[in-house]
């Protein structure tokens, strides 16, 4: 065999699976997609390039070839390669709108079906495919042309380096900004990034977006580097082929993933010269499927090995080096707004968040029955009460994240347009902490910090692509901010530290950090010293009040009473569901009615 | 009226196949909560198992029992050793794991098999006629052995310590434990029963097409399914009634609209229940 | 005076989740057919120390010991078959399984005649369970579960019984019936070990209480009149000048390792 015309070959095939392994990571290791028919992608890629390109029937071409498909637009292999792309995209934004929002095994299940009926659709429209049969001839650009036939393999292999290059950079660098950001923080916690505002389901449909893409030109390059399309490549394991190329690079490197899609390309062609192996090479005469089923076998295993024995595949996902701190971080009075307080520290009458009538049932209990209170501009508003009283759940349904059976919430005096969820409620001006911190735990400290903080046109994949000056001004000013919040937190040490390194009390503070970059108003906070020691607790609290001089209004759920008699004033009492009691700490601690209810008597 | 009731009648045995295959998947499912794309290669391999030992001399329902038995050791060593290693790190190791697993299984068969279909050794039989209508004894057959196979599951689940147990870990694993349910041996309960119980499905789809192939089970994966969502994932009932309501889909999808694309009605099926009601059209909700 | 030890002893135990430590060096004993109470404030500990020695999370330090048997560490079906029932806050039934399957499910170590003998005896206790044989457990009431899931964890006769808030979710009519039901206990010498916010009432019908802050025992005393402490209301509601004292505490610094 000719060695250098196999390498060849092999190069350019790992060089599309190299493609296919980018374009599902982009969906998978960055926003979580958990697509399982990926191969759709590929294939409407293919047949819409070879359509696209191929002399139209009844052409001289056409007759010279003894073809006998029915479509063929004549269209130059540049215009066919963008037309699989956007094909590519076409279907993922198909695929997106219907079941983007499924949960793991039914976004599994529902993709890897969707690709099945597609390829049942292309191997029964004979009349578009040609079925089992295919379509052969597909148009090799510039071959025997402008390119002699004997260099054209390694002029193809260039072509499709470039490509891979290109796409390579390009998606390296999206991945760097605000939108990469966003879709690797959407896939360690899509709901913290709701909470902060996020709008995921676009993120994540433009993630798929541009796998899709990525799959379809794959597809393209594909077909015209065999001059064949037929259905018959487009199986389900083609779909874990790229799957295990992904793993055995590492998710979310895009590196490693091409390196995982040479290894795979290796594996798999060598699997070619297991018929040489003396004792194998009799087997194989006996069985003409004994070589390609020993080589799925041995794609099998591997599967089940890397997932095993190397989760992070062989280059892991890059711990990201945050930019320096940028020399003139200011002082952190500017990490919050401006003050809008008139006088620090003292809340003012007008309420800037009210409750009315709040009610949830579970079943037949309800956990919270009937809660009106209000906050003052301004406060430290304390929320308390027993076990089961209901303050996580009020949380929950004034941050969005769970819908009030009935009931009503104003902010600013205004009602958030209707059923508002956890990032309307954020761009209403409330954020919300969670009792267990849920950070983003791939990100380093800076990284979930700089989330919060990004603006979300920033974030968008369009201004990935354009308004790139308006995006490095907004960027340069979220970092001076988030570097000022990690000053003011003390978390200096652990700046570029993934948070799923970090100990109990660091992760409430970087919670907390997020939310003073997030800049709302009005800020939740359920539990923020649980798990934490005393003078860590403290140091929390002072950070808070420390915020709150300066105008942020804060509504605290918090069993730590000798912090909440401290620090909050009013207090609101729960019990029940309802509130028992209000008033200013003192008169709470002298409130029969409250011990009453904390050792477990019924309320009058 | 006769093409109807002809129809019908494979339609029934087809869903008779289907819900003995969609009862083993969900059994496992209501147990360790992922879904094992492993599972269809049950199917081929109790298939090709009962050609197998038919082949060694055995009557044809001892050779079926037989190869339930050895494919449900074969399903608790596959889970022992590659899916409870994997079970604290979450559903996507799991899953792919499985599908690692399906491939290594149908492509061993084809090793040693060959690609080609061969004959499943049923007698042939001749078919009964009532009226114009045809009645073949092998889906009459596959009917009554779906319905005593589903009648003995539901023996073991209520009537049994053992079933009892398997419904108290699915529906709350921790608190079993905590009353003292060994939950290891009711796990490797569960991977075995669910694994016999496939293959017994795969005996039974092998019985319908008259042939077996190496990829049969993998290529059924997607029709148990559609069966298992529609009838709301972990319930052996609505699995049951879910295998019928495909196994007829599929059958007048096939008469009436396009014989090309029978068992995609089953996947476009599976995909608008999915999208429809998640928890599927028989499910409990929660 | 009494030589024996206890059935159930706790020793310097510390556990929590991950990261996040709750318990913080809890002593403590149950005495065969003795009835113990365990309150405190909301996220004192209280469910992590029933969870914990039930077997549900495992302890980071110390010991449990159990009529003679070390237990910490060891699976929850193993403390189960050591003669510890457990009863959870909520969820603390098989809702797809009949009253009869729950309670077989508590006797699944039991042999065949043991377990029939066992679920006639429990039924004639709880005849409101007898009555509803056949029903779904999803179907019953809060405090038809709260018996149903009491009834399953006395079917092997344990000697020692965990509690934890059995008033949850349940109408106050029949939070009295239940705490006496709890209380009956002790004809047959099962001991106690009750996790409970409604403190008042419980305490009534317990021998002993013991109070848990930020997850150290506080105080233990007699049930008659540990609600007569003045520290009471401070360990619920707080105070500043005793706040102030405590952070003086040694066990004050220990806690987050970071």
């Amino acid at each position: 065999m000719d060695l250098a015309a196999f390498g060849t070959a092999l190069l350019t095939l790992a060089l599309i699976y190299g493609l296919l392994a980018i374009g599902l990571n982009l969906q998978f290791g960055f926003a979580g997609v958990l697509n399982f028919g990926y191969v759709a992608f590929f294939a409407v890629g293919a047949f819409t390039s070879a359509l696209v390109s191929l002399p139209p029937p009844g052409s001289d071409a056409y007759l010279a070839a003894g073809s006998q498909y029915e479509i063929g637009l004549g269209l130059p292999v540049a215009v066919a390669f963008a037309a699989a792309g956007v094909a590519g995209a076409l279907l993922a934004v198909l695929v997106g709108v219907t079941s983007i929002r499924l949960k793991t095994h039914y976004l599994a299940v529902a993709t890897f079906a969707t690709a099945e009926v597609l390829r049942s659709i292309l191997a029964n429209e004979t009349w578009l495919t040609r079925g089992e049969f295919g379509i052969t001839h597909v148009p090799q650009p510039g071959k025997g042309d402008w390119v002699p036939v004997e260099v054209y393999p390694y002029a193809y292999l260039a072509a499709c380096l470039a490509i891979v290059a290109v796409v390579l950079v390009t998606v390296r660098h999206l991945g760097e900004l605000p939108f990469g950001r966003l879709l690797r923080a959407i896939r360690d916690d899509e709901l913290a990034a709701r909470c902060l505002g996020k709008p995921t389901t676009t993120a994540k449909l433009q993630a798929l977006m541009l796998g899709g893409l990525l799959g379809g030109l794959a597809g393209s390059l594909w077909t015209h580097s065999l001059g064949v399309v037929h259905v018959g490549q487009f199986v389900p394991i083609v779909t874990f082929q790229i799957w295990l190329a992904m793993l055995l690079g590492g998710t979310g490197n895009h590196l490693g993933v091409l390196l995982g899609a040479g290894l795979l390309t290796l594996i798999r062609e060598g699997t070619r010269f297991l018929g040489d192996v003396p004792g194998l090479a009799a087997l194989a005469a006996d069985n003409p499927s004994f070589l390609p089923s020993l080589r799925f076998v041995l794609i099998g295993l591997l599967l089940i090995l890397v997932v095993r024995f190397f989760p992070d595949g062989v280059l892991p996902e890059r711990r990201r080096k945050a930019p320096p701190p940028t020399a003139t971080t200011p002082p952190p009075a500017t990490i919050a707004p401006t003050p809008t307080a008139p006088t620090p520290g003292r809340p003012t009458a007008d309420p800037i968040l009210r409750v009315e009538g709040l009610q949830k049932h579970y079943g037949g209990l309800a956990a919270v029955d009937g809660t009106s209170f209000a906050v003052r501009r301004g406060s430290i508003t304390g929320l308390i009460g027993p076990n089961g009283a209901g303050k996580s759940t009020v949380l929950d349904l004034i941050s969005g994240v769970q819908r009030a059976d009935a009931g009503r919430v104003w902010v600013g005096g205004e009602v958030p347009p209707g059923r508002a969820g956890p990032a309307a409620m954020v761009r209403a001006g409330v954020a919300r902490s969670f009792q267990t911190p849920r950070l983003f735990v791939k990100l380093t400290v800076w990284e979930n910090l700089m989330v919060a903080g990004a603006d979300v046109q920033a974030e968008g994949l369009a201004a990935a692509i354009a308004g790139i000056a308006t995006r490095q001004r907004l960027q340069r000013e979220t970092a001076a901010r988030a570097d000022a919040a990690i000053a003011f937190l003390n978390l200096g040490a652990v700046r570029d530290t993934p948070a799923g390194q970090l100990s109990g009390g660091q992760r409430k503070l970087l919670a907390l950090g997020q939310l003073m970059l997030l800049d709302a108003p009005i800020m939740l906070l359920d539990e923020p010293v649980a798990g934490v020691n005393r003078s860590l607790a403290n140091e929390i609290f002072e950070h808070i009040a420390a915020l709150n001089r300066r105008g942020t209004t804060f509504l605290i759920v918090e069993h730590e009473m000798p912090l909440v008699m401290r620090w909050c004033d009013p207090v609101v009492v729960m019990h029940q569901g309802r509130v028992l009691a209000e008033g200013p700490p003192a008169a709470i601690q002298r409130d029969p009615r409250v011990l009453e209810a904390y050792l477990g008597g019924v309320p009058a | 009226m006769t093409d109807f009731l002809q129809t019908v009648i494979f339609g029934l045995a087809l869903g008779g196949v289907i819900a003995v295959s969609a009862v083993g998947l969900t059994l496992s499912y209501g147990v360790t909560r992922f879904i094992n794309f492993a599972y269809g290669d049950f199917l081929t391999l109790g298939a090709y198992g009962t050609v197998l030992l038919a082949g060694f001399g055995l009557a044809l329902p001892v050779a079926t029992v037989a190869a339930m038995a050895s494919v449900g050791v074969l399903g608790v060593v596959i889970a022992r050793l590659a899916y409870e290693p994997l079970m604290p790190r979450g559903l996507l190791p799991l899953l792919v794991t499985s599908v690692g697993v399906a491939f290594v299984l149908h492509n061993t068969v084809r090793i040693f098999a060959g690609a080609n279909p061969i004959r499943f050794p049923m007698p042939l039989l001749r078919p009964w006629q009532v009226g114009d209508l045809f009645v073949p004894q092998e889906q009459v057959v596959t009917i009554l052995v779906a319905l005593a196979a589903m009648a003995v599951v539901h023996l073991i689940l209520t009537g049994t310590l053992l079933g009892k147990t398997m419904r108290a870990v699915s529906d709350d694993p921790a608190l079993a434990r905590a009353s003292g349910v060994p939950a290891g041996h009711v796990l490797a309960a569960t991977w075995f029963l669910s694994a016999g119980i496939g293959a017994l499905g795969g005996v039974l789809l092998a019985v319908t097409q008259i042939t077996v192939e190496p990829d049969m089970g993998w290529r059924f994966l997607l029709v148990v399914f559609a069966a298992v969502l529609l009838g709301g994932i972990g319930s052996p009932y609505g699995a049951m009634l879910g295998g019928l309501v495909v196994g007829l889909g599929v059958e007048l999808g096939a008469s009436y609209v396009s014989a090309d694309y029978s068992y995609a009605f089953a996947f476009l099926v599976l995909i608008a229940v999915l999208l429809l009601h998640p928890r599927g059209l028989f499910g409990r909700g929660g | 005076m009494n030589a024996a030890p206890p059935l159930l002893h706790i020793g310097r135990l510390d556990a929590g989740y991950g990261a996040l430590q709750i318990l913080f060096g809890i002593d403590l004993t149950v005495s065969a057919g003795e009835h113990v109470l365990v309150f405190g404030a909301n996220g004192a500990g209280k469910s992590t120390l029933i969870k914990t020695v039930a077997g549900l999370l495992t302890p980071t330090a110390g010991r449990i010991d159990f009529a003679g048997a070390r237990l910490d560490a060891r699976p929850p079906e193993a403390i189960a078959a050591a003669g510890i029932g457990y009863v959870p806050q909520v969820a603390n039934v098989f809702p797809s399984l009949t009253v009869t399957e729950n309670l077989e499910i508590g006797g699944v170590l039991l042999s065949a005649r043991q377990r029939r003998a066992r679920l006639d005896d429990v039924c004639t206790v709880f005849p409101r369970l007898g009555e509803r044989r056949r029903q779904t457990a999803g179907t019953l009431s809060g405090g038809e579960r709260q018996m149903l899931a009491i009834a399953r964890a006395l079917m092997p006769e344990p000697p020692l019984l965990l509690l934890d808030e059995p008033s949850a979710g349940v109408a106050p009519t029949v939070v009295t019936r239940l705490f006496a039901l709890v209380a009956s206990l002790r004809t047959t010498g099962t001991a106690v070990l009750m996790v409970e916010q409604n403190a008042k009432q419980a305490l009534a019908h317990v021998d002993r209480g013991v109070v848990l802050e930020s997850g150290r025992v506080r105080l233990t005393g007699p049930a008659a009149t540990l609600l007569d402490n003045p520290e009471i209301g401070r360990l619920y509601l707080g105070s500043t000048e005793a706040q102030e004292r405590n952070d003086l505490t040694p066990n004050a610094q220990i806690g987050d390792r970071s």
